[in-house]
């Protein structure tokens, strides 16, 4: 090995910095925060069709206690937290789904289109399903 | 942390499902289960004989199954780079291992539960 | 001389043989109004601190040398206008790297996981020169063309909210390379490749801030790689798709 190619020591550097604006302080960063956070009301959400479930095992008692259970306060105040994010789970799950489901692509796509106008689309699909769900779950057929 | 990264495609495949499963049908249970259950609205649809003989169908059954247990696999894979995202490198192994074990003990009681209507 | 305007610049400055950390320096330069970032940063080195350190080269976006962050944001100061800014300009380098000085990051980090994937076609065998070139139709060139135009300029590992907690992931630019070559129809290094996707946090770090295809100079998009790298990869762990599926 030549004295060129000897391990050259390394300058002093100053430490990385952080991008500009994460988590929080610019909107773009603070879309996607809010995307990952949607993890912990979604998952709460699960775990209350568990308990549900369990209730719902647990005989007629247990399942109507289950249900009147869910109407206090807090419970409604939490429900719709966990709504509302469910909700921006979709929506952007439509617009980030779509590069995984555009599969090898060939032509230069245009620069990707802002959130809006692709997470709208499958989102009409989902309201439709959240639609069906809910007849068939109240029973209006 | 050797175990986790060699089964990375697997969470990140339940972590696809469980995102399309939530997105499918996530908040329509919200709306109509969690919020409006207790309500005059549902009091027919989702009257116990009615929800059990709802739940406990075949189809109710791989339905309750899969929504469940992926949309937590989906969520604790979120968590876990949620987690990364908030602390850093330093609490990738506590992240990766609490998440999955939550939804794991979630799993076995879903289907336990499932199995039990 | 054309008209000049004022403009008030925000430099980072780092000079390790002073400085115990990047400190913020304002220079006030005259910007005519068909300036870039980059002609005000030259400005500043000429006329006002010849001590000011930046890269840059082409100054026609095409060699991704003078990336740096202006009001945040992570662009080719080549290509961003003085006139599209109003009141102070603050120029930083690039963040998620190390700062050698002033606007200067070290790149060695980048190049490496470059080098990783492996980034050039791979054969079994090499065909014998007489037998001529390797053959591509316009249609497989169409296959990962769009993966070809990266120039390198590492925007997009600056705006990686990944790459600042998991400094080992491989990062968008080296997963878009290796996707590119992937997808190749002369390449066969599909299988060598997926080990280095897999090794560590590898490709699976990234969760989806689509950062990189925002920031990205050359529309090369790289989260679409990354989400379809990871779905193909994805596939093959479980046997559905053999390891190499593209010819």
């Amino acid at each position: 090995m030549s004295a060129a190619h000897a391990k050259v020591e390394k300058t002093p550097t100053a430490p990385a910095r952080k991008p500009s604006g994460f988590p929080l302080g610019w909107y773009r960063y603070r879309n996607y925060t809010i995307f990952a956070a949607t993890c912990i009301p979604m998952g709460v959400a699960a775990f209350e069709l568990l308990a549900g479930v369990r209730a719902l095992g647990g005989g007629e008692e247990a399942w109507n206690a289950w249900l009147q259970s869910l109407a206090a306060g807090p419970m409604r105040a939490l429900n719709i937290v966990c709504l509302l994010f469910a909700l921006y789970f979709a929506f952007r799950f439509g617009w980030v789904g779509r590069k995984i489901a555009a599969g090898r692509i060939g032509p230069i796509p245009k620069p990707p289109a802002p959130m809006p106008i692709l997470g709208v689309a499958p989102l009409g699909g989902f309201v439709t399903l959240w639609l069906i769900l809910f007849v068939i779950l109240g029973g209006f057929v | 942390m050797k175990l986790i990264h060699k089964l990375e495609p697997i969470w990140w495949m339940l972590f696809g499902g469980g995102g399309f499963v939530a997105a499918f049908f996530l908040p329509g249970l919200i709306i109509s289960v969690l919020l409006l259950g207790p309500s005059e609205l549902m009091s027919t649809g989702l009257s116990y004989p009615r929800a059990h003989a709802l739940a406990a169908s075949p189809v109710g059954r791989i339905f309750l199954i899969a929504v469940i247990t992926l949309v937590l696999w989906h969520c604790a894979h979120h968590l876990r780079h949620f987690m990364l995202d908030l602390f850093g490198h330093a609490v990738a192994p506590i992240a990766a291992y609490g998440a999955y074990a939550l939804a794991l003990a979630g799993t076995i009681a879903t289907v336990q539960a499932v199995l039990a209507l | 001389m054309a008209e000049t305007k004022l403009y008030k610049l925000e430099v980072l400055r780092f000079r390790p043989e002073t400085d115990k950390q990047p400190v913020f320096e304002t220079y006030e330069v005259p910007c005519m109004d068909d300036w870039v970032v980059l002609d005000a940063l030259n400005a500043i080195k000429d006329d006002i601190d010849p001590t000011l350190s930046h890269r840059w080269s082409c100054r026609m976006g095409v060699c991704g040398s003078c990336g740096m962050l202006v009001n945040g944001r992570p662009v080719l100061t080549c290509a961003a206008f003085v006139r599209n800014y109003t009141g102070t300009i603050r120029v930083e380098p690039l963040s998620n790297f190390p700062i050698v000085r002033d606007l200067v990051v070290d790149l060695e980090s980048f190049i490496d996981k470059i080098k990783s994937v492996k980034p050039w076609i791979i054969r079994k065998l090499e065909k014998d020169l007489s037998e001529g070139e390797y053959r591509q139709s316009p249609a497989q060139l169409e296959e990962f063309k769009q993966y070809s135009m990266c120039i390198n300029c590492a925007l997009c590992y600056a705006a990686c909210p990944v790459l600042a907690s998991e400094p080992e992931f491989l990062g968008p630019a080296a997963i878009a390379l290796a996707h590119r070559y992937n997808l190749d129809s002369r390449d066969e290094g599909n299988a060598e490749r997926f080990s280095s996707l897999n090794a560590g946090d590898g490709l699976w770090g990234c969760s989806y801030a689509n950062e990189c295809s925002q920031v990205c100079p050359k529309h090369v998009d790289p989260a679409m790689a990354i989400q379809q790298a990871k779905l193909t990869d994805a596939l093959q762990f479980v046997h559905v798709l053999p390891k190499k599926s593209f010819t």
